[in-house]
């Protein structure tokens, strides 16, 4: 075994020599330059382990429990969505902004439809904005549902993880 | 090794349940769980116990913030762990960035002319050589000196007392990588460290 390998070994167990295989450990016996190396690991590690501990600043609990309260008190609706929607690294204000704004404009895209709703849309519409039934007219019922549809949010899984970005798909029929 | 948990894992699956309900005192009981494990790791990453604080802080608020967002897929603590190790990751970044960058040998220049830089020693002095405070110290440098990728998870493993599994969930990395990476930090810092021992400036305590 070639003193390479004994010293990579020797790195991924820090030098200790307890749990090495038999072909190391004879390498060990015979070869000055590893037994140095293994030393050095095992002192390495002594040195890094006899850092002490660091605890948090006394009313270090209070203090973030004070920044909670100020706060606000619980989350409101929209901002709950808007963390879905946006990372958690923007700002409040930019979560409510953007749900606010998605809103905005989904109303407001459901009152433009309902104005030329009595209108023909020509394909390239068709095929980029709502779909409109072939009937101008439609029952009551039928549009409070389109309208539903229209402005429901449909919130999904996370892209990676609990730690990724919130995608929410806006729905448009 | 980072302080023994107190809570059971149902007790901590529960406070975070009653934490995303907005219930303030349990989240409480959790930032109490976690924040000696998470300040002593940050502030190992940053050392400084200020920005250690501020960052740890950070990480607490966030996690409230984002726990409509946390389904469980991981534990609390490596999902807490990951928080704070972005913003740690952030905040060696912006200091990198904002660090200025100047030849050691290009004199100062002033209203009064130039004049040559003077750099603060960094050799130890032969009395304080071989204190317990200096050895620290020299070991802290070597553990900043490692590029953050590596100090990250030597900190995690050999510090912390986080698994492999458990570091790979936290970095969003392998675990050939977490290996990888642990092997590399241990080589550098034994290089670093044995230097200062041969050179007789710190001491390893048997």
């Amino acid at each position: 075994m070639t003193c390479e390998k004994v010293q990579s070994e020797l790195v991924t167990c820090w030098g200790s020599t307890e749990q090495l295989s038999v072909t190391v450990a004879e390498h060990l016996d015979g070869c000055e330059t590893c037994r140095a190396e293994a030393l050095m690991l095992q002192r390495t590690r002594l040195l890094l382990t006899s850092l002490p501990e660091e605890e948090a600043p006394d009313g270090f609990t209070a203090s973030v429990l004070e920044r909670l309260e100020q706060e606000g008190p619980a989350r409101s609706w929209l901002e709950s969505i808007g963390n879905l929607v946006i990372p958690v690294r923007q700002p409040q204000w930019a979560r409510v902004a953007t749900v606010g704004l998605v809103l905005a404009l989904a109303v407001a895209g459901g009152a433009m439809w309902m104005g030329q709703s009595n209108q023909l849309p020509d394909e390239a519409q068709l095929a980029t904005t709502v779909p409109v039934p072939s009937q101008t007219l439609m029952e009551n019922a039928e549009l409070e549902e389109l309208l539903r549809r229209h402005q429901t949010f449909e919130v999904t899984q996370p892209l990676a993880d609990d730690m990724g970005v919130g995608l929410v798909m806006y729905t448009s029929y | 090794m980072a302080k023994a948990r107190e809570l059971s894992q149902s007790d901590v699956e529960a406070l975070v349940e009653r934490s995303k309900a907005g219930d303030r005192r349990a989240f409480g009981l959790l930032v109490d769980e976690y924040k000696d494990r998470i300040y002593n790791y940050v502030s190992r990453m940053l050392n400084d116990p200020h920005e250690a604080e501020d960052v740890t802080q950070e990480a607490f608020l966030r996690a409230y913030r984002s726990l409509p967002r946390f389904r469980g897929a991981s534990s609390f603590h490596t999902w807490l762990y990951r928080i704070a190790s972005n913003l740690a990751i952030d905040v060696v970044r912006k200091r990198k960035r904002s660090e200025p960058t100047y030849s050691l040998d290009e004199p100062l220049e002033s209203e009064d002319g130039e004049y040559d830089r003077e750099i603060p020693d960094s050799n130890l002095s032969p009395e304080s050589r071989t204190s317990t405070r200096e050895t620290r110290l020299a070991v802290r440098r070597a553990i900043m000196d490692l590029p953050e990728k590596l100090r990250d998870v030597m900190i995690l493993y050999e510090l912390q007392g986080e698994t492999y599994e458990d570091i790979a969930e936290i970095l969003d990395v392998p675990l050939g990588t977490v290996k990888s990476r642990l092997f590399n930090a241990r080589n550098r810092l034994k290089g670093s460290l044995m230097e200062l021992v041969q050179a007789g400036e710190i001491e390893v305590e048997q």
